[in-house]
């Protein structure tokens, strides 16, 4: 009989630790919407080009989500014109509507202006894409999404900067061939030097007979 | 003739020393690869304690011409789920809660849509779901139209208890919607 009832009792017990342990579970449900990336900053590009980047949002929620993507200036006095570059994106397509486990693919398109110089644009520093550095951004994209027909939106700030590079040499794509090829171009220098020294000392030759 | 046969030998050493050493320096290449996590947009939920019920939409009831209304309530529909605010010195309960569904913290962003009518001015309360001795919203800061950084953060799987409070216009009989949106920055 006591062993029964010291069964009954373990069993209780091993019972309630595992009710105890479900509380201290922390949750993980995922009910919005994921985006494949955190950031993008220290985009390359040259003045009067086009950088295209791919971004993937995928539906978490059990119910449809519509929303739209748009660009957004943190403005932080003492800030110069190199801070706001929203003028320079756009992400299509805008709108969206996306359901549990829908993937969705924007491009995000960021037009250099020809005048800009070379340098970081958008941001007070290459590091403000790291986790914590919110004070060193000032430009974003942001989407975001609400139950289809809700008034209740939800969505991710993610900053966005570009490093413009300086316009490019008009000798570049010599220097760029010589680079390539200087193997090939050191190789030739050298035949080309000895049958120099060949072609001297058979004149010599030629002239002391 | 010996001497240019030992000439074009030397050439062709020298000719075969450097290809075999670009060889060399080609022939360093490694593969490296790493991912990240995903990213995940907070969600707003229902207002009891670890809900999972998605709120779609807020709605404040009908009051007086310039009256502050509080109660407003959630469509959470889960098991259970209380959906009216409550303002109290000590059983306060919130709207809906905000559930950071990413790996990481996030610093909570938040802002409002124009109201069409009705409404002249939003108020809001961002605290630990624990904390339940929110008794007024009159002196918290004002929703704008810009969403901006609340100075709050939700750790990853945490909650954050939403209280939200308005004041309706003095013109009488009028209605009006809005949007409210909360965004996060990693």
């Amino acid at each position: 009989m006591t062993k029964i009832i010291n069964k009954v009792h373990c069993r209780s017990a091993v019972l309630f630790v595992l009710l105890l342990g479900l509380l201290f579970i922390p949750v993980s449900a995922t009910l919005a919407t994921s985006v494949d990336r955190t950031s993008l900053c220290n985009l390359e590009g040259l003045p009067g080009k086009t950088v295209d980047m791919e971004i993937t949002l995928e539906g978490t929620s059990p119910e449809e989500r519509a929303g739209f993507w748009y660009t957004h200036y943190k403005e932080v006095e003492g800030d110069d014109d190199r801070m706001d570059i929203t003028s320079w994106i756009t992400i299509e397509p805008k709108d969206y509507a996306i359901k549990q486990g829908e993937i969705k693919v924007f491009t995000v398109k960021v037009k250099i202006p020809k005048d800009a110089g070379p340098g970081l644009w958008g941001a007070t520093s290459e590091e403000a894409g790291k986790e914590g550095h919110s004070s060193e951004r000032r430009t974003y994209i942001i989407f975001k999404d609400a139950v289809t027909g809700g008034n209740v939106y939800s969505g991710l700030l993610l900053p966005i900067s570009v490093k413009v590079l300086p316009s490019p040499n008009p000798l570049a794509p010599v220097i760029n061939f010589v680079k390539q090829n200087i193997m090939t171009i050191a190789l030739i220098t050298v035949i080309i030097v000895l049958l120099a020294i060949l072609l001297l000392r058979r004149r010599k030759r030629v002239s002391k007979r | 003739m010996k001497k240019k046969i030992l000439f074009l030998a030397g050439v062709l050493v020298l000719t075969a020393t450097l290809i075999v050493s670009v060889t060399v320096l080609a022939s360093n290449v490694s593969n490296q690869a790493a991912s990240s996590n995903k990213a995940t947009s907070i969600t707003i939920v229902g207002k009891t304690a670890t809900s999972t019920a998605v709120v779609g939409t807020i709605t404040f009831p009908a009051g007086a011409p310039s009256a502050v209304v509080s109660n407003p309530s959630s469509n959470a529909t889960g098991e259970n789920e209380a959906t009216v605010q409550v303002l109290h010195a000590t059983t306060s309960e919130p709207v809906a809660q905000l559930l950071n569904g990413s790996a990481g913290t996030l610093k909570v962003w938040i802002g409002r849509g124009a109201w069409t009518t009705a409404v002249t001015s939003e108020r809001y309360k961002l605290i630990a779901p624990a904390t339940t001795t929110v008794a007024s919203l009159t002196s918290e800061t004002e929703l704008t139209e810009t969403s901006t950084d609340s100075g709050s953060t939700i750790a990853a799987s945490a909650y954050l208890a939403l209280y939200l409070e308005v004041t309706l216009s003095a013109e009488a009989g009028k209605s009006g919607t809005s949007t409210l949106t909360v965004l996060g920055e990693t």
